[in-house]
């Protein structure tokens, strides 16, 4: 073994694999807790943990156990999202973070498809399993290895295996976790039945028989569940489902900016310095929101001096500030009342307010944990739901401004389109959802969970808006349209509180 | 960025820890600065886990700059266990550092279990304890001393204490754990225990579940994964209720508790008939000439049906025709139908027990044997397998645990006591293994007798025990028990009882010297206060562990020399030459001196071994924490007997007597003496070659099929393994029928069978109280109820259940779940931790809050248990800020009436119960009529017979802790 002695060079650094071999583990818990010593991980959150599974009908009743834990994945979620590279991936191979630079934006639990992440409770960084790279960089296995009684666990180099590890590697009964995410894991399952490997096997609401529920799934801040299945608390709480819907209603109106420019006739300072204020506001909480979302807020700083431009956090803050700035010369030229000035600025928002109401789609679509926001459909649906919302929102300011129905009805007759649009596309999303697992099992959530109640809100919401548009535009009737704009901008709020929540909702570990 | 993403270059190699040379100097990154890195520094000091039995090693991280241990790791050079760990080893880490542990020697002020303490100095308790002992002693009390233990930290520390002071005070915890498969295992081979040698066996049959406890969970764990995964050895699991080590079998046999030795007949049936059995080991080393030879015995058999035809012929053809007939009954058909397995599984695994041949590795330990009333044989049952294919002692085989198991001697040895002790050893069990512990608050009571000082180690007889309210009405007593002092690391149940709590040290905060039968060879482990070592290694002065742990954390050993060097001030009594230093002439041996002086003299190749180190033993030993004596530990029984000894040996009844015995080397319990009528010392037997060699330490020198002490000591229907199939049989043999057979529990009557015994992987009994990892990970104890069974109680997961016993019911949720057979429920004794304090009795990690009232009546005496509050968040460090359950379980051991077993005096654990839905408040109530509890108590000593012809209180040849000189065992002298 000449080859392992030679010390590696930086060009030529290990790929550090590890394999669990299911077919050892007795499900003991010695690397739970060799790992909680090891890395002072506080009680309620846990790096590593073995879930069991039990199947079958007395007596031919089995049960697995099944370690999960970061998959340190070659190609890692967790670091393309990461808006500060808090998380990161080393040259050898080891997803490794820095608690010290984390803003806290949990993108990265998200991004997870294995639930692997959590937010500290003591750091409050985003931590998970980084291979004990600080036991590995001083030549040392992982504690998780060296504890393990039955030597389940094994770790090493993939270009320079130890036997062990070239027995493993020469075996065609490895395998990794959702292979379909393309995440290409470093941690290989050898044996076992595979039970474990799917989340969905485990009846959601069963009791545990050694812990009253699920561990980790209450515990505050703990969104990584690394417990024996069970509902996932969602790393994106209340406060991101209600940031997609003030920044929907920022940029909304300056989505339909063609008509409003196009088929103008009004004065324009009786709406433009509404808007602009109702933009600013939409502006301002949408930061606020993020902001205090965060589990880092004194850092956000971070992402500005700091930025990882692959992160769509990072994108969506430069859309952000532009939009910011563009409605900043929309409120100036409201302020100036010139008209060629509100017109360019209103031009020059179309762009940005496109970019601030899309980028949340990307954003989502890079939560490869949320099955349910990998849809297709979702940034055409993100730029509808903007788009009926401004429309909402100009049917307000413009009644506000006490304009004649001639000018009302355009806008009404769009957002009954949009209305229409959006629940079609609703429709569309369930149907193109419906035929995999985790999409599916959000969907379950959002029909029948908890989430129930938000998505009939938000569904019923549009459906009554969509007949007081209907009757608002046969009879010509401005009471009906402003209620119909309300009832609309509420329930899209509600249905993306349900959808946002729902699409993490799934349990993945 | 504060870290640096490139690692720096890497040779690819990995290893488990440093080595043992950079032991004393060892840097390490630290995990919470990273990927900062910031170094660490460590001095690593060998121990021994304290958490369960197996003792295994554990590494100290010792951090150079704050001399607190930082972390606890794998012990590489520990040959039991190589370096690994379960959960329970790193855990030590949060026992260790637990805010609420009880740091200084409290004394109780007020009535006792009025939960007030106050601060005292260990002088002042050791003083107070040793004025009252050396009182008892001095008005020849020599039973009024009790020491009570749940972990033996050390073979022979204590009882060598005992002895010492002369007295049989000697107490254990054995009787509600292995009472019942010590008895099944030394009425076949004298010694008490098996040694299933994993590593190297074909076929592994388990009534146990090492892959998550037991003895010797970790060690024996690695072992049993390796033969299986290797492809050498397949496993079988008997287990009732699907346990994780049943998950991972290859066959899981679930069969009616109660009904396990049928089962296990129905294999030795096949082997017989099948005459797949080791005849010649057979012939050559069990008793079969000395049954043939009993021919009253025989007639006995013949009048209940067992056979139909006395043996005519003194030959072993005719003891095989013998064999065939008495297991005739056992077909697989017979035993499917009585234990409810397919008849196919028996068969498959007798097969498999066939072709394992000499490589059939068995173990039982608590399991069936613990569980249930006849539980001990099946432990005979089980060894009549390895007995039939030639695979005791042999290579894959089982082996007595005793040699592979080293106790070295130490430097002075007490004579034996002179006295007996009828609460611990009461005269209607004479074969029990071991004391009747568990009875002592009935025994107290019907004897009205009283214990002076009453000490509790590690153990916690109200929580652990059943008829807990029982002990809490005797440790309330100050008139029965005189003073209470409980020995503990941690708070416990029985603690808040105690009129001293003295706090000792976990793991790596004592002494403590083990050897355990976990594989095939004999070494020794030493367990060292780690602080204590380092700061020796420092230069510092060091003469005490105190002052080395946190508080005034102690340990037991040198608490013991303190202790009775007091109690013989001026060495008038005997005591203090004991406690004499070997080097120090006059002086008090210190407790360096005392592992010195074993490692210098007692085991055989250490002094080797440390000279080619160029240590001293002691230093070796404080360095390497472990030794391995040797591997050379199979069929010691076909030793020869040495040929000088046996040339000079008197030969008579095919064994060989001596006057001088060659000395002792290894002090692992072993029955015995034999001595012949004339005091002669037995040696060895002559086997059926002539050969003069070692035997097995039982009266016949043989494999025991035939147990003559069952015969003579009143139990003949119970002298050959046996298992009663019929109606009639159970009635003849009614010792020998579970009280949870399938024709005592009417299914139709709302009856099940519970089973409470079951264990977790990650908690250890109560012991575990502090350890906040382990707590996170287990924290409820759920009722396992299949869902057949769930419907017709009408509950489902989560639910509340009432279980009711014959004393009294409990109260917890349901688990309802496929992993066990219908009509059994199952619930482990792990949790339902409680305290009377808010903030003392019991660790506030796990236990719950509870008010105890009492009602008493002319008919009932009821006492009632009800939960106030569950665990939660409680002000101490970090983490209790955090915890996140609020359930802690439920006491379920409090309701179990005590049922002694008449032969082997273990409490039958499992119980007959009745199931009702409960509403929600009653979660964790908890009743029991005590009056009840004591006609249980009398029910079950009916069973016991004491033949009166004997003279002794018990076969003076089997094990006994604290083993008295044997004038003590004749009944007419005085106690």
């Amino acid at each position: 073994m000449a080859a392992t002695e030679s010390l590696a060079s930086a060009a030529n650094p290990p790929t550090w694999v590890k394999i669990i071999d299911q077919q050892r583990c007795i499900g003991c818990h010695a690397c739970s807790v060799a790992c909680k010593a090891e890395n002072d991980v506080p009680l309620g959150v846990h790096r590593t943990f073995v879930k069991e599974v039990e199947v079958g009908r007395f007596p031919s009743v089995a049960r697995s156990f099944q370690v999960t834990r970061c998959n340190q994945c070659e190609n890692a979620p967790c670091t393309s999202v990461c808006p500060t590279r808090a998380m990161y991936r080393r040259p050898d191979g080891i997803v490794d973070f820095d608690r010290a630079i984390c803003i806290g934006c949990k993108a990265c639990l998200n991004a997870c498809p294995y639930d692997a992440i959590y937010i500290d409770p003591v750091s409050r960084s985003a931590e998970k399993c980084n291979f004990c790279a600080h036991r590995i960089d001083r030549g040392l296995e992982p504690a998780c290895v060296s504890v393990c009684p039955t030597e389940a666990i094994i770790v090493g180099d993939r270009r320079r295996p130890s036997a062990a590890l070239s027995r493993y590697l020469g075996d065609r009964d490895l395998r990794v976790r959702k292979p379909e995410r393309g995440t290409h894991p470093k941690l290989f399952y050898h044996g076992g039945d595979g039970r474990g490997l799917d989340p969905l096997i485990t009846d959601l609401t069963r009791p545990r028989a050694a812990t009253e529920r699920p561990i980790g799934a209450t515990v505050t801040q703990a969104a990584a569940i690394m417990g024996d299945g069970g509902a996932r608390a969602a790393p994106w709480g209340w406060r991101i489902s209600a940031y997609t819907w003030t920044k929907a209603v920022a940029a909304g109106p300056f989505l339909l900016w063609p008509f409003l420019a196009l088929g103008m006739t009004l004065e324009r300072q009786a709406w433009t310095l509404p808007l602009a204020a109702i933009a600013a506001t939409g502006l301002a909480l949408t930061v606020a929101l993020l902001v205090a979302d965060l589990t880092h807020p004194k850092r956000f700083y971070r992402m500005l001096v700091q930025p990882h431009w692959r992160s769509w956090l990072v994108r969506g803050g430069v859309a952000l500030l532009l939009a910011s700035a563009g409605v900043g010369l929309f409120l100036i030229a409201g302020l100036v009342n010139s008209s060629v000035f509100i017109t360019a600025a209103g031009w020059l928002l179309l762009p940005l307010a496109l970019g601030l109401a899309g980028y949340t789609a990307f954003l989502f679509r890079d939560s490869k944990g949320c099955r349910l926001w990998q849809s297709p459909l979702l940034p055409l649906h993100l730029l509808v739901q903007a788009a009926v919302i401004g429309a909402g929102v100009l049917v307000l300011v413009e009644s506000a401004a006490q304009l004649p129905w001639s000018d009302l009805r355009a806008l009404v007759g769009i957002l009954l389109a949009g209305s229409l649009l959006h629940t079609a596309l609703i429709v569309s999303e369930f149907a193109l959802s419906n035929h995999e697992a985790e999409s599916r099992a959000a969907l379950q959530a959002l029909r029948r969970g908890r989430l129930r109640g938000w998505l009939w809100l938000g569904a019923g919401g549009v459906a009554l808006g969509i007949g007081l548009a209907v009757v608002s535009l046969s009879m010509a009737e401005p009471v009906a349209a402003y209620v119909a704009a309300g009832v609309v901008i509420a329930a899209i709020g509600a249905y993306e509180h349900a959808y946002v929540q729902a699409g993490q909702s799934v349990p993945l570990a | 960025m504060t870290g640096d993403p490139t690692p720096p270059p890497h040779s690819g190699v990995l290893r488990a820890g440093p080595e043992l040379a950079e032991w004393k100097h060892w840097t390490e990154w630290d995990a919470r600065a990273w990927p900062e890195r910031k170094e660490r520094a460590y001095q690593l000091v060998p121990t021994v886990c304290f958490n369960c039995e197996a003792a295994c090693g554990l590494v100290a991280f010792v951090d150079k700059s704050t001399g607190a241990i930082a972390k606890l790791e794998g012990h590489p050079l520990h040959p039991a266990s190589r370096g690994r760990n379960c959960a329970k080893g790193p855990a030590t880490l949060a026992q260790v550092q637990n805010p609420d542990r009880i740091l200084y020697p409290l004394r109780r002020v007020g009535p006792r279990g009025s939960g007030r303490w106050e601060r005292v100095t260990w002088e002042a308790a050791l003083d107070d304890l040793a004025a009252r002992i050396r009182e008892e002693l001095l008005a020849g009390r020599r039973d009024r001393i009790v020491y009570h233990v749940g972990r033996p930290g050390e073979d022979l520390y204590t009882e060598r204490v005992l002895a010492t002071w002369g007295v049989d005070g000697h107490n254990s915890h054995t009787n509600v754990c292995s009472a019942a498969a010590r008895a099944g295992y030394a009425f076949w081979m004298g010694i008490d225990r098996p040694m299933p040698d994993h590593e190297r066996a074909r076929f592994l049959l388990m009534l146990s579940s090492h892959l998550e406890a037991g003895h010797y969970f970790n060690p024996q764990a690695q072992r049993i994964i390796e033969a299986q995964a290797s492809g050498r050895a397949k496993l079988c699991v008997i287990d009732t209720r699907l346990s994780n080590s049943a998950a991972k079998a290859d066959y899981w046999l679930a069969p009616w508790p109660g009904t396990e030795a049928a089962l296990l007949l129905a294999v030795a049936s096949f082997l017989i008939r099948e005459d797949r059995c080791d005849w010649e080991f057979v012939r050559r080393w069990t008793n079969w000439r000395q049954l043939l030879g009993e021919r009253g015995y025989l007639a006995t058999l013949r009048r209940n049906g067992r056979i139909r035809i006395i043996p005519a012929a003194d030959d072993f053809d005719a003891f095989k025709s013998l064999l065939a007939e008495l297991y005739a009954p056992y077909t697989f058909a017979a035993a499917a139908e009585e234990c409810g397995v397919a008849e196919e599984t028996l068969q498959a695994v007798a097969q498999e027990v066939a072709a394992a041949g000499s490589g059939l590795a068995t173990h039982v330990w608590r399991n069936a044997a613990a569980g249930n009333r006849g539980g001990w044989m099946v432990a005979r049952c089980l060894f009549l397998l390895n007995v039939l294919t030639g695979s005791v002692g042999s290579e894959g085989g089982t082996l007595p645990n005793q040699w592979t198991k080293f106790v070295p001697q130490p430097h002075s040895m007490p004579a034996p006591v002179q006295t007996w002790n009828e609460t611990l050893w009461p005269a209607a069990w004479p074969l029990a293994h071991f004391e009747l512990s568990f009875l002592l608050p009935h025994l107290l009571r019907s004897q009205e007798q009283q214990i002076g000082v009453y000490f509790t180690r590690v153990y916690n007889p109200v929580w652990t025990n059943p008829d807990g309210f029982a002990w809490i009405d005797l440790l309330s007593d100050e008139r029965r028990i005189g003073l209470h002092a409980a020995l503990t690391p941690v708070w416990s149940e029985s603690a808040q009882y105690a009129d001293y709590v003295l706090p000792m040290g976990l793991g790596p905060e004592r002494h403590d010297l083990h050897s355990y039968e976990t594989h095939a060879a004999q070494w020794i482990g030493f367990r060292q206060p780690v602080q204590r070592v380092v700061r020796a290694d420092r230069g510092e002065t060091v003469d005490s562990t105190l002052g080395s742990n946190a508080g005034e954390v102690w340990e037991e050993n040198e608490f013991w020399i303190e202790l009775s060097w007091r109690i013989d001030p001026d060495g008038a009594l005997g005591i203090r030459r004991h406690f004499a230093s070997p080097y120090r002439p006059g002086a008090r041996i210190t407790i360096e001196e005392y592992y010195r002086w074993i490692f210098e003299h007692s085991v055989p190749g250490l002094p080797e071994a440390a000279a080619a180190a160029e240590a001293s033993p002691l230093q070796f030993m404080r360095e390497r924490g472990a030794f391995e004596v040797t591997r050379d530990v199979y069929r010691l029984h076909e030793q020869p007997v040495d040929a000088a000894l046996a040339a000079a040996a008197t030969r008579h009844d095919g064994a060989l007597w001596t006057e001088q015995p060659p000395p002792k080397v290894n002090f692992a319990p072993i029955p015995g003496p034999f001595r012949d009528a004339e005091g002669r010392v037995r040696i060895g037997i002559v086997d059926e070659s002539g050969t003069a060699v070692q035997g097995f330490p039982t009266p016949s020198g043989k494999l025991e099929f035939f147990s003559s002490t069952l015969n003579d000591w009143g139990w003949p229907e119970c002298a050959i393994p046996f298992y009663p199939l019929t109606p009639k049989q159970r009635e003849e043999t009614s010792a020998l029928v579970s009280q949870v057979h399938p024709s005592q529990i009417d299914t139709t009557a709302n009856e099940y069978v519970l089973l409470p015994t079951f264990r977790l992987p990650t908690l250890i009994h109560s012991r575990t109280n502090g350890a906040k990892w382990l707590h996170e990970l287990a924290h409820v104890n759920p009722v396992w109820i299949h869902p057949q069974d769930a419907a017709r109680v009408g509950v489902t997961s989560g639910e509340l259940v009432r279980v009711e016993t014959a004393i009294g019911s409990f109260v917890d949720r349901c688990w309802v779940t496929e992993a066990l057979r219908p009509g059994v429920v199952a619930c482990s004794h792990h949790l339902g931790r409680w305290r009377l304090q808010e903030e003392h009795g019991s660790d506030r990690w796990n236990s719950s809050l509870v008010s105890i009232e009492q009602e008493i009546d002319q008919e009932k005496e009821i006492w009632r248990m009800r939960r106030r509050h569950g665990a939660g968040p409680f002000q101490g460090d970090r983490d209790s800020a955090r915890i996140w359950w609020s359930d802690g379980g439920v006491h379920q051991n409090l309701i179990f009436p005590v049922q002694p077993d008449p032969i082997s005096g273990q409490h039958c654990w499992h119980q007959k119960v009745r199931l009702r839905r409960a509403t929600e408040d009653a979660y964790g109530e908890i009743t029991v009529d005590q009056a009840a509890a004591r006609r249980v108590y009398e029910d079950w000593r009916a069973l016991t017979r004491f033949p009166t012809a004997q003279r002794e209180r018990r076969p003076y040849w089997l094990l006994r802790p604290l083993k008295p000189h044997p004038d003590a065992y004749r009944r007419d002298a005085a106690p």
